[in-house]
Parts: structure tokens; sequence; C-alpha cells
């Protein structure tokens, strides 16, 4: 325990010098600031804004991407209270009971709880985040190659098994993916591979420039199609702190929204998506008023806010102990990671420890920053939202542009950009969805070397993956989720063809 | 069921056909690379084996959708995409030789015309000041390294 405040006050050491503070503070302002125009989610929000932090020293750069990470997370629960249009998944649940608070003319309670819930889970979720580094970090350093392939085999079938749509879909969407980075150079022989002759392809395609395209510019096509009709709240907002009956209402909704949101955030998959789901449920039944849901309980806020806050947190665990991504957002943050040289894995605690307590130390930094930039600003919030579409979205585009240009003042790095924002529109238009493709080209190149050294050791023997037993139990996890998912899509299609036969 | 062969999920047979075309591809791309064996895989083994499994879903969804209804594949919008490319296409050509100023000019233009909704004017004036705030932020705030404006043959350059 000792140790853990140990480490903790070396982060805050870190995280409180001037200029940390300051790029916090500017990351969660502008985070909010983008992730509150509609239509745009928190993974578009960091790949606009990434380019910026790249000139400073790569702890800087992180708090900063962390405070754009909470900004935009904040940003979309905003939009999803005042306009019910959520920016990324985990805010839908928001959206029901939240923007029923803001038609009776209670929006800035609804906006209130949410800050409050959100910084209890933050608090919380930071020392559980700090108290489980160091254990996880040394299960990590004992896991070889085969564990490693097994592990991150059974995050991308998590991930895709909590994708939108179908999860076939999602799986083909992640293989695509993994073959994407594996353009560029051999992992053992450093042959080009797939290049075609582009130097610009030589170190492979850059996440960061992926990320912009598919969810800059990719939204951006998507949303010009849609119908831009939005109906901005006409009430007004009302008294912002919540009075004492609702703080009463919404503490154990907290409570139990934070452990949930926190413990299904370290899964490897993306389970930070869950926990908004899992609490409101959970609310819902426990309620003394279930009723009220879907009519404005402000336990159905308090609850999924602060569970969603804790899954933001905690999702950061499986990036810093293991290196892997357990979903998109944390994708990017290993494109900003690799573009300051540092590659993410258990190592980092030991060979970056400012970085890695920093960081740490930030999420709480960044959590009182939102309470405190969020309460006062939501009236110039509110106006942004007014913002019409149609000028919105070229700012994006250069913003997009330029960022990708100042990467490495590569013009063919832009015309990457315009491809994969095209590929992303069609992906829309053939139904999968971008995020798990992403989440493959990140994990693609270190499951091709985990996979090639596990054999190299077992002496081309494939057996090595279900013979060890970390590895033997990953991959059970892993058969036994897609027959679960699976399962009952096939039974819906054999009952839709036995119904067609009966016609 | 008796009739000829007939499409009844368009969207998925053609996101089969695609992802089909795609492991096709890879395998005319990495032609002539080493395979390898299991014990020493060679640089072409992990892409080909995607390749294989992106086939076969690909060939998956077809059977799909030549056997169940599904949806039909919605029409791909021109106006948006063909707008949107042309301005990053034009800001990638200009940036390095013209400046900041003429590349995001031409940039926040061209997209401005990407939805119906545009208003020329409007579109225009709006393109000069973003352009005029970009280089403040980028140029001088955040000190990024590029031209402001440089027109060839005029000595125009900032």
């Amino acid at each position: 325990m000792g140790d853990l405040f140990a480490h903790l006050a070396h982060g805050f050491t870190v995280a409180l010098s001037v200029q940390n503070i300051l790029l916090c503070f500017v990351g969660c302002l502008l985070g909010t600031l983008i992730g509150v125009l509609p239509g745009i989610g928190p993974i578009a929000t960091i790949a606009i804004l990434l380019p910026m932090t790249f000139g400073f020293p790569p702890e800087s750069a992180l708090i900063m991407v962390a405070g754009i990470y909470y900004g935009a997370q904040y940003g979309s629960s905003t939009t999803a209270i005042l306009m019910s249009i959520p920016g990324e998944a985990s805010s839908t649940v928001t959206c029901l009971d939240g923007h029923e608070m803001a038609k009776r003319g209670r929006a800035g309670t609804a906006l209130g709880i949410a800050a409050i819930g959100s910084f209890f889970a933050g608090t919380v979720a930071t020392v559980f985040v700090a108290a489980l580094a160091i254990p996880l970090t040394s299960v990590a350093l004992s896991f070889g190659p085969a564990e490693y392939f097994s592990l991150m085999l059974m995050g991308l079938v998590f991930a895709a098994a909590l994708a939108r749509g179908s999860m076939f879909h999602a799986l083909i969407s992640i293989m695509v993916g993994v073959l994407l980075s594996t353009v560029g150079p051999d992992l053992m022989t450093a042959q080009l591979r797939m290049t075609f002759g582009v130097p610009q392809l030589a170190d492979g395609f850059n996440f960061a420039i992926l990320g912009m395209g598919l969810f800059g510019i990719g939204e951006i096509l998507r949303n010009l199609e849609q119908s831009t009709s939005r109906e901005v709240l006409k009430s007004t907002i009302g008294r912002l702190l919540p009075g004492r009956e609702d703080l009463r209402r919404s503490f154990w909704p907290m409570v139990r929204g934070t452990a949930l949101g926190g413990s299904l955030g370290i899964l490897p998959g993306n389970g930070a998506v869950l926990g908004a789901f899992a609490s409101y449920t959970i609310e819902k039944k426990v309620a003394r008023n279930p009723k009220e849901f879907g009519y404005g309980a402000i336990e159905g806020v308090a609850g999924p806010e602060s569970a969603n806050n804790a899954g933001a947190q905690t999702s950061f665990i499986p990036l810093l102990t293991l290196g892997l991504p357990p979903n998109s957002v944390m994708a990017i943050m290993i494109g900003a990671m690799t573009i300051h040289g540092i590659v993410p894995g258990p190592q980092v605690i030991n060979s970056n420890p400012e970085l890695f307590w920093g960081l740490i130390a930030s999420m709480w930094i960044g959590n009182l920053m939102l309470l405190v930039i969020n309460l006062p600003m939501i009236s110039i919030w509110v106006k942004l939202l007014t913002v019409p579409y149609r000028l919105l979205f070229p700012a994006i585009i250069l913003f997009c542009c330029i960022g990708v240009y100042s990467l490495s003042g590569s013009t063919v790095d832009v015309l990457i950009l315009a491809a994969f924002g095209l590929i992303g529109y069609t992906m829309w238009k053939f139904g999968f969805e971008p995020a798990p493709l992403l989440l493959g080209v990140v994990l693609g190149s270190r499951m091709e070397e985990a996979l090639r050294q596990a054999l190299i050791i077992s002496r081309g023997d494939f057996s090595t993956f279900v013979t060890r037993p970390i590895s033997a139990v990953l991959l059970t996890v892993t058969v036994f989720l897609i027959l679960i998912v699976a399962l009952p899509e096939i039974r819906k299609r054999r009952e839709k063809i036995f119904v067609e036969e009966e016609d | 069921m008796t009739d000829a062969i007939r499409i009844r999920a368009p969207k998925r047979f053609y996101a089969g056909l695609v992802l089909i075309g795609i492991c096709l591809f890879v395998f005319w791309a990495n032609h002539g690379m080493t395979l390898g064996t299991p014990r020493m895989m060679g640089p072409a083994m992990f892409p080909r084996i995607l390749a294989v499994m992106i086939g076969i879903s690909g060939a998956v969804l077809v059977l799909l959708s030549l056997n169940f209804d599904g949806e039909k594949l919605e029409r791909f919008s021109i106006r948006g995409p063909f707008f949107v490319t042309l301005s990053i296409i034009a800001f990638s050509l200009t940036i390095r030789s013209m400046g900041m100023a003429v590349a995001g000019m031409l940039a926040l233009t061209l997209s401005g015309f990407a939805t119906p909704e545009a208003r020329p004017r409007e579109v225009l004036i709006f393109a000069a000041v973003m352009t005029v705030l970009s280089i403040l932020l980028f140029h001088y705030f955040l000190g990024m390294s590029v031209k402001i404006l440089d027109i060839p043959g005029t000595g125009i350059e900032f």
C-alpha cells in the first residue's frame, strides 16, 4: 500500500508541473469543444486533435491526449442529454433518461450529476488502476509469445462480440485490419510487402492517419448523407447543482456504476461499452420506482455515466500493462505513444516511470478539470450545439489535412487520408464498422510477431497454444465467447428458414 | 427455391465479392515471396493465411446472399465523397508548393460544396476566415514549419 501512494505521489509531481497541468487543461477544453459538436464522437475528436500534441515531450503529449479523451467523452454525454444524440455507443443509455430530464427543464441537473458521477468514478478508478498496475505488469512479463498471441486473439474476438451489428462482420473487419498491418517491412527479413514501391508505405500504415481517415473523414461522408435536422433543446437548462434529494438518490447508483464499469473496462475486448448498459439495467431492477425509468430518473443518468467513466479509465490497464489496446480510442493512444518512440507494454512501467505514473495521476487531474471547466461553461457548449454542420465539416477536413501533413511533411500521407475516408464510407455502406478494423491494424503486426516467435520456439508445432496452460485457458474463453454469440444468431437464421418454408 | 440463382441480399453479395477480390489481390501482390514453413514462417505466410480467411468469409457472404433475403445495397452518393476527396487532393497538391493560404482556401472551399445546403457566399467568407485562423493557430501558435504563401513566378513568399 505504501508503495502505491509513493508511486502516485511520484506521478503527481510529474503531472502537476505547470506545463502538464496547462496541457491537461487545454486538452480537456479542446476535447469537450470538439466532442460537443454534434456528429463527432470521441475517436474522431482524438484523431483530429492528436497532431497538436506532437510537439511536446512524450509524457506531456500523452497527458494532453488523455485530457482530450475525457473532454470528448464528457462532450458526448452533453450532446446525449441535450439533443439525444449519443457521440458513442456507451452514451446511448444516457440519452434515455438524461434527455427526458432535459425535456422536463432539468437539463442542468442531469449535466451536473453526469459530471459529479464521472468525477467520483474517475477518482475511484484512478486508485484502482494504480493498485493493479504493478501486479498485472508482473503477470504480463511472465507471458511468452504463445500467451500473447492467444490473449490478443481473445481481445479481438471480445471486441468483435461487443461491436455494433453482426459479429461475423466485425470479425471480417478485424481480419482486413490485420491484413493492412502486414503492409510494410517483414518482421524478420525486412523484405517489403505490398508497398508497391511507394516509399511512404515502407514503414506500414500510420495508425493516426488511418484513424483520421476512417473516423474523421469517413464520419463526415456518412453524416453528409443522413438528414441534418437536429433539434436543440428549447427549454432552459435549469440549476446545475443537484439538490440534496438528487444526491441521495444518485449515491448508490454511482457506487454500483463505478464498480461495474471499472471491472468490465479491464477486459481486453471493448468491455467498457457494456458498463453503461449493465449499470442501467441494474438500476432499473433495484429502483424503488422502476416506472420512473425512461421518464427522467436521475439514477438512470448517475449510474451509467459513472460506469462509462470508470470503464474509460480502467481500459488504460490493458494498454499500460500488456501494451494491448482494448478499444479504438486506446488504439489511437498507442499511435500517439509510438510516434513518441515508446513501445507500449509491460516494460514501460520500468523504462518510463515518469510517463506511466504521470499518466495515471493526470487521470485524476483530468477528471477534476472536467468538473471545474464544464459546469461553469455549459452555456457556451449549448451555443456550440447550434453551429450548422455545413460550416463544421469543412473545418474538420482542413484540420485533418493539416494534422496529417504535420506528421512527417508528406503529401502522400494526405492522399492516404483521403483514401481511408472513402474506405470508411464504403465499409459503412456495406454494413461494416471501421472500429474493429483499426484495432486489427494496431494489434496485427504484434500478433504476427508473437505467432512466428511462438512457432519458432515450439519448432513449428501448433499444439504449443493449447499445451501451455494460460494460453489454453485464453483460447477456451475465446471459443466459448464465439459460441455464445454465434449460436443464437444461427438459431434465429434457422427459425427464419422454417418460417419461410411454411409459407 | 427451384428458380435460377438469384441475388437475394445484394448488400451482402457485393460485400462478399469485394472480400474475395481482396483475397485475390493479396495473392497477386505477394507472388514470388517466400512462404516458409510453420517452423520458420516467411514474409508471405501471414498475409496469405489472412487472405484465405478473408476470401472464405467473402464466399460465405456470397452463398448466404444467394439463399437468404437481406438488405439492398443503398445507393452511394456522389456529391459528398467527390467534393471531400477532391478538397483533400487539392490540399495535398498545393500545400508544399504554394503554402497554407492557398491549400487551406482550396480545401475549405471545395469541401464546402460537398453538401447540397452550401451557400456560395457563405462558403467563401467562411473559408477565408478559417484559413486565417488556422494559419494563426498552426503556424504562429503551434510553431508548425509550413509555408504561408508562395506563388511561383511572382516572388510573393512568406
